[in-house]
C-alpha cells in the first residue's frame, strides 16, 4: 500500500464517524421549537444555549445526572473486578472445569435479555429491590456480560504460565497472583473494560424501565425519554438533552481511551 | 538438605512423562540432569518444586515427604528456562517479589536485594524493567530472585537456553560465564542444586555427578567422568559425547576380544588412532575442521565411523586427503560393549 | 490450589441468580398458560404451536432475521475493516481509531434520538445532503424498507466494541510472517486471505457469535425508541414484540415461548456459523 493511502483511509474514517455526531454538538446551540427545512447549514445562524434551558427545566436532568453517576460508580468498578476475577479464576482451573466455565458463559452469552426481564422481575421485587438501584447495580456482580469475562479470560492465558508460576513457587495464592502478578499485565484490558462497562451501564434504558418507577431515582434515560415524550418535535431541545447524556460517556473514554485504544503490542492485550 | 525422588511417576494424557523415577541429590551437591527433549527432565524439576503432582511416588527434601506441601513451604527456589521475570517490575522489586509476598518489609527486602546484586554484578542495574536488561543480566536477575529467600534446594531449568540470541558469536563465551557464575554461588552459598539441561557441555561441566534421562527413565547417574567414559546403556552412549561413541555390530570390524554375538562394540573418536602399521584400512570419506580439532569421517568396508584422529607421531606422513585409504587401529582401553538386545552395558 | 475458586464465586453467584436460574424459569414458563388473569395452567407445547400460525411472529421472526442478515456482515467488516487499516501506528491512526470509536459510548436513547433528527424527512441533514446532491429524498421512516435500512445504517457505527477486539487481534499477529510473504512475493489479497483471516479467525468467530446474538436481540432498543415497530410491522422484531406481549399484553406464557424460540434460533445460527468457520479456516489453511 502506498504511504498516503493510509493516512487518508484513516482521514475518511474520522470524517464518516464523527459527522453524524457532529449534529449532536451543533443540534442543541439552535433556538428550541421548530427547525426551519432543509436542516442546513450545519451551524446555526445564531447560537444561543436557550435548548439546554428549556430541557433542564422540562426534565430534572440534573438529578438524574447525578443518579447515574451513583450507579455508575457502584455498578462499573464492581464488574471491572468481578469480570477480571471471574477470567483469572477461570484460567487458573483445571481443565475439564475450565471448558465447562468457559462454555457456560458462551451459552449464557447468547440468552435473550427479553427471557430475563420478567423473571428478574418477580425475583427483585421478592426482595423489595423494586424502586431501589440494586436492579440497575445487579449485573456488575456478573460482570455486566459473560463477554468481559471471556475477554479477561483470554487476556490472561496469553500472560506466560511461568510468571504465575513464579508467583506460587513465592507462597501466593489465586488473590494474590491476581493482585500481583495478574492483574497488573492486563491493564489495557482493564481499562477497555471498564470503558464497555461504563458505556453499558450508563445507556442502560430496559432496566430503569422496568424496575425503577421512582421519578427521584430515575437515571438520565429516562429523562430522555420523557423528554422525547413531552416535545416530539422540538429537536434542539432533544438533541441539547442528548448531548448532556452523552458527555460524561464521552468523557469517561477520553481519560482512558490511550490505554486500551493506541497501545500497540502490549502486554496482556487480547489476541487469539 | 538432600532432595530425593522416590519411584515418582507422573502421566500427561495416558503416557509417562516419568516412570517410577528414583533420584537422590545430596546436601550441598549439585546434580545436572541431562536428556533430550521431552525426556521428562522438566517435569521431574516441576515436581520437586511442588508445581505438579506426581501419580504415584514421593518427593523427600530433607528427608521429609514433602509430596503434598505446596511450592512455597518446601524451601525450594527455581530459576525458570524463560527466567519468568515480571516485565512489569524492576529488577530491584522481581529480586525482591518473594520477599514481600512473604511479609518482609520494602526497606528490609529492598537491602537483601541490593546485597544479592553486588556479587551478581547487577548493581546500578536494579531500577531497570526487565525489558531494558540483556539476556545474561535477565539471567543473573532470576538467579538473584531465586536466591533472595535464601533457598535450601535450588532448581534450574536450563537457565542458560534463553541468553542473548542476539549475540550469537559471544554466545559460547556467555554461556561460560554464566557457567562459572551459577559454579560460584554454588560453592559460595553450599546450596543443594539440581539443573537441568540438554546440553552436554553444560550437564559434564557444571555436575558433580550427571542423571541421564530419557523418556522418563534414568538411564544413568554417575560422575561426569563415569557416565562419559563408561555409558551404562546404549543410549547413554549415542548421546553423551560430541560426535558420540561409535557402536559398531561385532565382528563387522576386527577387533581384538569383541567377536561374540549379540554384542555392540562402543568406542570414542579420540579412540581411533590412525598410524601407518595399524591393521584396519578404512577411506577418509570427509574431513571435519570444528574449531580446535579435526574429525574424520571413515568408511571401513561399509562400517561407518568417526575419528577424532590422534596427532600423528613422529615420523608419520603428512595429513591424508579426502578420498585417501588410511590405516588404522582402536585403542584397547577405549572399548565398551554392549548387548545388542537390552542395550546395557557388559 | 483451592483458593481460584473463591475469585470465581461472585460470578458463578450472579450468572446463577440473575442469568441461568431467570433463562431456566422463562423457559419453562414456555410450557404454561400464564397470563394476569387465570392461575397458571400447564399448556405442553400449546405456546408454540400458536406461535406457528402467529402471523405477525411469523412477520417478526422474518424481519429480526433480516436485519442480523444485513446488520451482522457489515458490522463484522466494518470492524475489520477499521481495524486492518488502522492497526498500525501513522499520521492520523490514533485519531480516527477515536472517532471510530465515539458513536459506540452514546447512550441508547440520546442515540436513537439523534438518528430520529438525522432522518427526518423536512428538517434532517441527510435527506438535506441528498437533496443539494439531486439525489431522491427518501421518507426514511415512513416507508418499511427505509425504516429497516435506518436501523441497519445505525448500527453499522456503533462498532467499537468489534473493533477494539479485532485491533488488539491483528496487533497481535507476529511480524515475521508478513515480512515472510512479503519475501515470498506474496500479493496484498493473498496475505490478507492465507494470513491475517485464518490467524484472526478465532476472534472474528467470537465478534461474529457475539454479534448474532447482540443482532437477534439488541436490534429491540431502537426499534422501540425510533419506530415503534413500525411502520406497518416493518421494524417489529423479536423482542419487541416479546415486550410487548409479555409487558403490554400480559400473556407471559406466550411470550416465554417466544424467546425460547429466539434462543433457540440463535444457538443453531450460531452452531452453522462455528461450523461454517471450522470448514473455512481449515480449507484456507491447508
Amino acid at each position: 500500500m502506498k504511504a498516503t493511502a493510509r493516512p487518508i483511509g484513516a482521514l475518511l474514517v474520522a470524517i464518516l464517524f464523527l459527522a453524524p455526531l457532529s449534529f449532536l454538538v451543533t443540534g442543541g446551540l439552535r433556538e428550541p421549537g421548530l427547525l426551519p427545512a432543509g436542516g442546513f447549514p450545519l451551524l446555526p445562524e445564531r447560537v444561543t444555549l436557550d435548548a439546554y434551558e428549556r430541557a433542564f427545566a422540562l426534565v430534572p436532568l440534573g438529578r438524574q445526572l447525578v443518579n447515574s453517576l451513583i450507579v455508575a460508580a457502584i455498578a462499573v468498578p464492581l464488574s471491572v473486578l468481578v469480570a477480571s476475577w471471574a477470567g483469572f479464576a477461570m484460567m487458573l482451573l483445571p481443565r475439564r472445569h475450565r471448558r465447562l466455565a468457559v462454555g457456560s458463559s458462551l451459552v449464557l452469552l447468547m440468552v435473550p435479555l427479553a427471557a430475563l426481564w420478567l423473571p428478574r422481575f418477580v425475583l427483585f421485587r421478592a426482595v423489595g429491590a423494586i424502586d431501589t438501584y440494586i436492579p440497575l447495580i445487579a449485573p456488575a456482580l456478573l460482570g455486566m456480560s459473560p463477554f468481559y469475562v471471556l475477554l479477561f479470560y483470554w487476556s490472561y492465558r496469553r500472560v506466560p504460565r511461568d510468571l504465575f508460576d513464579a508467583g506460587r513457587l513465592e507462597g501466593l495464592g489465586a488473590y494474590g497472583l491476581w493482585r500481583r502478578v495478574a492483574a497488573p499485565l492486563v491493564r489495557p484490558t482493564t481499562f477497555a473494560v471498564a470503558a464497555l462497562a461504563f458505556v453499558t451501564t450508563w445507556g442502560n434504558f430496559i432496566d430503569p424501565v422496568l424496575f425503577v418507577n421512582d421519578p427521584d431515582l430515575a437515571t438520565l434515560p429516562l429523562g430522555l425519554r420523557s423528554l422525547a415524550a413531552l416535545g416530539p418535535t422540538s429537536f434542539p431541545v432533544l438533541l441539547a438533552a442528548a448531548l448532556v447524556a452523552t458527555l460524561p460517556a464521552a468523557l469517561a473514554f477520553a481519560a482512558v481511551q490511550r490505554r486500551f485504544l493506541q497501545s500497540t503490542r502490549e502486554a496482556g492485550w487480547l489476541g487469539r | 538438605m538432600s532432595l530425593a525422588f522416590e519411584g515418582v511417576t507422573k502421566a500427561w494424557d495416558g503416557t509417562n512423562a516419568l516412570s517410577s523415577l528414583s533420584l537422590e541429590v545430596g546436601s550441598g551437591e549439585l546434580v545436572t540432569v541431562l536428556g533430550p527433549s521431552g525426556s521428562g527432565k522438566s517435569t521431574a524439576l516441576r515436581v520437586a518444586a511442588g508445581l505438579e503432582t506426581p501419580d504415584a511416588g514421593v518427593v523427600r527434601i530433607g528427608g521429609r515427604d514433602v509430596t503434598a506441601t505446596p511450592p512455597s513451604e518446601r524451601g525450594v527456589a527455581m530459576v525458570f528456562q524463560s527466567f519468568a521475570l515480571f516485565p512489569h517490575l524492576s529488577a530491584r522489586d522481581n529480586i525482591a517479589f518473594g520477599l514481600r509476598a512473604r511479609g518482609m518489609s520494602r526497606d528490609d527486602a529492598g537491602r537483601r536485594a541490593r546485597e544479592l546484586a553486588g556479587p551478581l554484578g547487577l548493581d546500578g542495574l536494579l531500577g531497570r524493567r526487565p525489558a531494558q536488561l540483556s539476556g545474561g543480566e535477565r539471567q543473573r536477575v532470576a538467579l538473584a530472585r531465586a536466591l533472595a529467600g535464601r533457598p535450601e534446594v535450588l532448581l534450574l531449568d536450563e537457565p542458560l537456553s534463553n541468553l542473548d540470541a542476539r549475540a550469537a558469536p559471544a554466545d559460547a563465551r556467555l554461556r561460560a560465564e554464566a557457567r562459572a557464575e551459577i559454579r560460584r554461588v554454588h560453592a559460595a552459598t553450599g546450596i543443594t542444586a539440581l539443573y537441568v539441561t540438554h546440553d552436554q557441555d553444560e550437564a559434564l561441566a557444571l555436575g558433580e555427578r550427571v542423571a541421564v534421562l530419557n523418556r522418563g527413565q534414568l538411564q544413568q547417574i554417575g560422575t561426569p567422568d563415569e557416565v562419559y567414559d563408561r555409558p551404562a546403556n546404549r543410549f547413554v552412549a549415542s548421546f553423551v559425547g560430541e560426535p558420540p561413541m561409535n557402536l559398531v555390530e561385532a565382528g563387522r570390524l576386527d577387533l581384538p576380544g569383541t567377536t561374540h554375538d549379540g554384542v555392540l562394540v562402543g568406542f570414542r573418536p579420540e579412540d581411533v588412532v590412525v598410524e601407518p602399521s595399524a591393521p584396519l584400512r578404512a577411506r577418509l570419506v570427509l574431513a571435519e575442521r570444528t574449531g580446535h580439532d579435526e574429525l574424520w569421517h571413515l568408511d571401513a568396508h561399509g562400517v561407518a565411523i568417526v575419528a577424532r584422529p590422534r596427532p600423528a607421531r613422529e615420523g608419520g606422513p603428512g595429513a591424508p586427503r579426502e578420498g585417501d585409504e588410511i590405516a588404522f587401529r582402536v585403542d584397547p582401553a577405549g572399548i565398551r560393549l554392549f548387548d545388542a538386545a537390552t542395550g546395557r552395558a557388559r | 490450589m483451592r483458593s481460584e475458586r473463591w475469585l470465581l464465586a461472585p460470578y458463578a453467584l450472579g450468572g446463577l441468580v440473575l442469568l441461568a436460574i431467570p433463562a431456566a424459569a422463562t423457559f419453562a414458563v414456555a410450557f404454561l398458560e400464564l397470563d394476569l388473569l387465570a392461575p397458571a395452567e400447564w399448556a405442553g407445547i400449546d405456546n408454540f404451536r400458536a406461535l406457528l400460525e402467529d402471523p405477525i411472529f411469523r412477520e417478526a421472526l422474518v424481519n429480526s432475521l433480516t436485519f442480523a442478515a444485513l446488520a451482522v456482515p457489515l458490522r463484522l467488516l466494518g470492524a475489520l475493516g477499521l481495524a486492518l487499516l488502522l492497526h498500525e501506528r501513522f499520521r492520523g491512526a490514533g485519531a480516527a481509531r477515536t472517532a471510530a470509536y465515539l458513536p459506540s459510548v452514546v447512550p441508547d436513547i440520546a442515540y436513537a434520538l439523534l438518528w430520529l433528527f438525522l432522518v427526518n424527512p423536512l428538517f434532517g441533514p441527510i435527506n438535506a445532503a441528498l437533496g443539494l446532491a439531486g439525489l431522491p429524498q427518501p421518507g426514511w421512516l415512513t416507508t418499511g424498507a427505509g425504516a429497516m435500512a435506518t436501523i441497519v445504517l445505525m448500527s453499522g457505527f456503533t462498532i467499537g466494541e468489534g473493533f477494539v477486539v479485532a485491533l488488539a487481534a491483528r496487533q497481535e499477529l507476529p511480524k515475521e510472517l508478513y515480512e515472510l510473504a512479503r519475501v515470498e512475493g506474496a500479493g496484498v489479497l493473498h496475505t490478507l486471505r492465507r494470513v491475517t483471516l485464518p490467524l484472526m479467525a478465532p476472534t472474528l468467530t467470537l465478534l461474529a457469535v457475539r454479534d448474532l446474538a447482540f443482532s437477534l436481540q439488541v436490534s429491540f432498543i431502537p426499534a422501540y425508541l425510533l419506530t415503534d415497530g413500525g411502520p406497518d410491522r416493518a421494524t417489529l422484531f423479536l423482542p419487541l414484540y416479546a415486550f410487548d406481549v409479555g409487558f403490554e399484553q400480559f400473556r407471559y406464557g406466550y411470550a416465554a415461548a417466544m424467546t425460547l424460540t429466539l434462543f433457540a434460533i440463535t444457538a443453531v445460527l450460531v452452531g452453522v456459523q462455528l461450523w461454517v468457520v471450522r470448514r473455512w479456516r481449515f480449507d484456507a489453511g491447508a
